[in-house]
């Protein structure tokens, strides 16, 4: 515990907490490719358009006495896709990750903040996997497995060349840090 | 070989040969098949057997008598019986082909089994990688003088099961394993004085006879194979029945059975007889569970070697484990409710490895102590997560980050020196503010690994110790109502397993800052967890 406390423990500003004032000053947050946004708005906007299509689908060509409470619990589901698909791009913003030295930083959330150390030793193996959607942006998702389930690293949204280049480095320094279980 | 008195029998090296498995294992695994068969029959001659008893020849009136009716009316009994017979002979021939093609050798880097008639499986363990080898006795195993040998590694599924070797066979091979294992640990020439000392592993194939030696079965039925050193040292931790069996009419599984049947009596009262129809899932589930518990925690015993613990327990199963200090990543002593009164508490530890997803009812795996004083919990932890035998040392425990003053405040104290909740947590902590708290230890006199200390809980209180040379990682967690009060979770991953590593209702400042100090000092202790184990 070297650091300073955070100066502005309640802030709610996520750009604020990866700049300088993060309570792990030491270190140079890296964000995932802004690209990786489009994939995210892209997920959540089908399940509004699933909702939408329904919405007028069934009224039209089902039956005609739709319950109320149907279509007020599609339409809390397409509003809840929706205003989730319109933070996609403040969420891609919030996460982040830091390669520090002995430990893989990864943050992410705007609301719900969830920040995860791992040191390097606990590497049990890398995933580079990507999706159609991903490939097509030139994008990739990396994932890294310790032990622990519960772990859950998972780097979405990576440059293609970023992404192998990271798997590689990190595979290095778990072999020169390798702890076992 | 026919007496088991002779002590001397030859010893097997280590060399790689081939070995075969108890002659009379067959007669157990196909022995199944043969009492399912038996018991379709039984069914089936149900009615004829009611009416044989009862007199009157409802028998050929009844059109729903199944197939044996069928049978009996078509004269087709002795095609029957040959059909019978014809499987009961398949069954045994494969169990006697599977008996023949099974094979396990205990080599120098693995232990390998092979078996398999038309799809051969072959299995190795490299030495390296096990992690425990666990003793299993089911009932009639026990009766034939038969043990199963599992050959624990790290993964699902990650188990060697040598089924069955005779009882002294597979204390034997065992013991060769695991001295091979720490051989090979500490890197020395493996097995080269291992092998011919205490290898007593006999040719099972000329051990049929000693099944039929009656003293030999009743000795071998009742030894609840504890370590005879550990024995005489007295580093014992045993858990009276008196105590066992109120540990369980006091514990949550039996309190909710009897509000469950509180609430069906009332219904039935109020006129809805009904519901008795649901207290049958109850009283299955009920009896389940007590006998579960009960099973695991008859005639438990605890003991400690120089590098592991090893506990057994079981009233018609037996299992013994032999838990390595390493193999532990977390221990936790917690108390239900109704356990306060009487100052009893149970020790459970997380264990690397598959051994504490527990859907084999035997396993005793996690519990290493099902219940016992404050005492008792504050010496088996001493025990796993200390580097000398508390146990054995007269007043030991006196000093350091595991003294029996520290660790009992902590447990059942006020917990003094503890980070404990937030001004605003007690909305998302309610009643278990007072005691949340977290702390961690740096290695002391007695106490080797840098621990993290959590203390939580109002109804059942638990107190968890994380060695940090062990962590996974390390979680900062804002959730809901966490974030609306400014408050935070802390988390120290582990590998899966009962241990809870969490404390929540932390100020965010205070999170924050005890997350950095986690994460710091969990690469620190790695990295001294690694020089040590090179050293």
């Amino acid at each position: 515990m070297t650091q300073p406390a955070h100066p502005e423990p309640h802030s709610t500003q996520p750009v604020a907490r990866h700049g300088a004032a993060s309570e792990t000053s030491a270190t140079a947050w890296l964000r995932v490719s802004p690209k990786y946004a489009w994939v995210d708005l892209v997920g959540n906007l089908i399940p509004v358009v699933i909702a939408g299509a329904a919405a007028y689908v069934i009224p039209t060509f089902i039956r005609q006495d739709v319950p109320v409470l149907v279509v007020i619990a599609l339409a809390v589901i397409a509003a809840a896709f929706l205003v989730n698909a319109i933070l996609a791009f403040r969420r891609v913003r919030a996460m982040g990750y830091a390669l520090r030295e002995d430990d893989l930083v990864f943050r992410r959330g705007i609301m719900f903040e969830r920040v995860v150390a791992v040191p390097y030793g606990r590497l049990q193996l890398v995933d580079v996997t990507r999706g159609p959607l991903l490939r097509a942006l030139g994008l990739a998702n990396l994932k890294f497995v310790t032990a622990a389930a519960a772990t859950g690293i998972a780097l979405p949204g990576l440059v293609d060349a970023d992404a192998e280049a990271l798997r590689d480095e990190l595979i290095r320094l778990a072999e020169s840090r390798r702890s076992g279980l | 070989m026919s007496d088991p008195a002779i002590p001397a029998r030859p010893a097997i090296p280590s060399d790689g040969e081939w070995r075969r498995l108890h002659p009379l294992s067959p007669l157990l695994r196909g022995g199944l098949f043969v009492l399912v068969l038996f018991g379709i029959i039984v069914a089936n001659l149900r009615d004829q057997l009611i009416s044989l008893v009862i007199g009157n020849s409802s028998w050929d009136q009844s059109p729903e008598n199944g197939g044996i009716g069928y049978i009996l009316e078509h004269g087709l009994v002795v095609v029957a019986l040959l059909v019978v017979a014809a499987i009961i002979a398949l069954v045994i021939l494969f169990s006697w082909l599977s008996y023949r093609f099974a094979q396990f050798r205990i080599a120098d880097d693995a232990v390998e089994l092979r078996r398999g008639v038309l799809f051969k499986q072959h299995r190795r363990a490299p030495l390296d990688r096990i992690q425990a080898v666990d003793l299993q006795r089911q009932l009639l195993a026990r009766v034939l003088g038969l043990t199963q040998v599992e050959v624990q590694t790290a993964g699902q599924g990650g188990k060697l099961t040598l089924a069955y070797l005779g009882h002294r066979d597979a204390q034997a091979v065992r013991e060769q394993i695991l001295r091979l294992v720490r051989a090979q640990a500490e890197g020395a020439a493996a097995g080269a004085e291992s092998a011919g000392s205490a290898a007593d592993a006999g040719r099972s194939g000329s051990r049929l006879v000693d099944a039929l030696d009656l003293e030999a079965r009743v000795t071998d039925f009742a030894d609840d194979d504890v370590d005879q050193g550990a024995r005489m040292a007295g580093t014992l931790v045993s858990v009276p029945l008196g105590r066992l069996v109120g540990s369980i009419l006091l514990g949550w599984g039996f309190l909710v059975a009897i509000v469950l049947v509180g609430v069906v009596g009332g219904f039935v009262i109020a006129g809805h007889p009904a519901a008795l129809a649901g207290l049958i899932p109850i009283a299955i589930a009920s009896v389940a569970v007590i006998v579960s518990h009960f099973n695991r925690g008859f005639g438990f015993t605890l003991s400690r070697s120089d590098d592991a613990i090893r506990i057994g327990a079981g009233l018609t199963a037996t299992r013994t484990e032999t838990i390595p200090f390493a193999r532990v990543h977390a221990v936790d002593v917690r108390q239900p409710l109704l356990w306060r009164p009487f100052g009893w508490w149970q020790v459970r530890i997380t264990l690397a490895g598959n051994a504490s997803n527990g859907s084999d009812g035997q396993k005793v795996a996690g519990i290493v102590l099902p219940v016992g004083t404050l005492d008792d919990a504050v010496r088996v932890t001493q025990t796993i997560l200390g580097d000398r035998d508390f146990f054995a040392a007269s007043g030991g425990g006196t000093e350091g980050p595991l003294s029996y003053a520290v660790l009992s405040d902590g447990i059942a104290g006020a917990g003094g020196g503890y980070l404990g909740a937030g001004p605003r947590s007690a909305l998302v902590l309610w009643g278990a503010r007072r005691r949340t708290g977290i702390a961690v230890t740096q290695p002391g006199p007695g106490s080797p690994h840098t621990l993290a200390l959590i203390r939580r809980g109002v109804l059942t209180r638990g107190y968890a110790l994380v060695p940090l040379a062990r962590a996974q990682s390390v979680l900062l967690h804002r959730t809901c109502f966490h974030r609306l009060l400014g408050l935070a979770r802390v988390r120290v991953h582990t590998v899966f397993g009962p241990v809870p590593t969490e404390v929540a209702g932390l100020e965010l400042d205070h999170a924050r800052r005890l997350f950095e100090q986690l994460a710091a000092q969990a690469v620190a202790a790695q990295r001294d967890d690694v020089a040590g184990a090179a050293r």
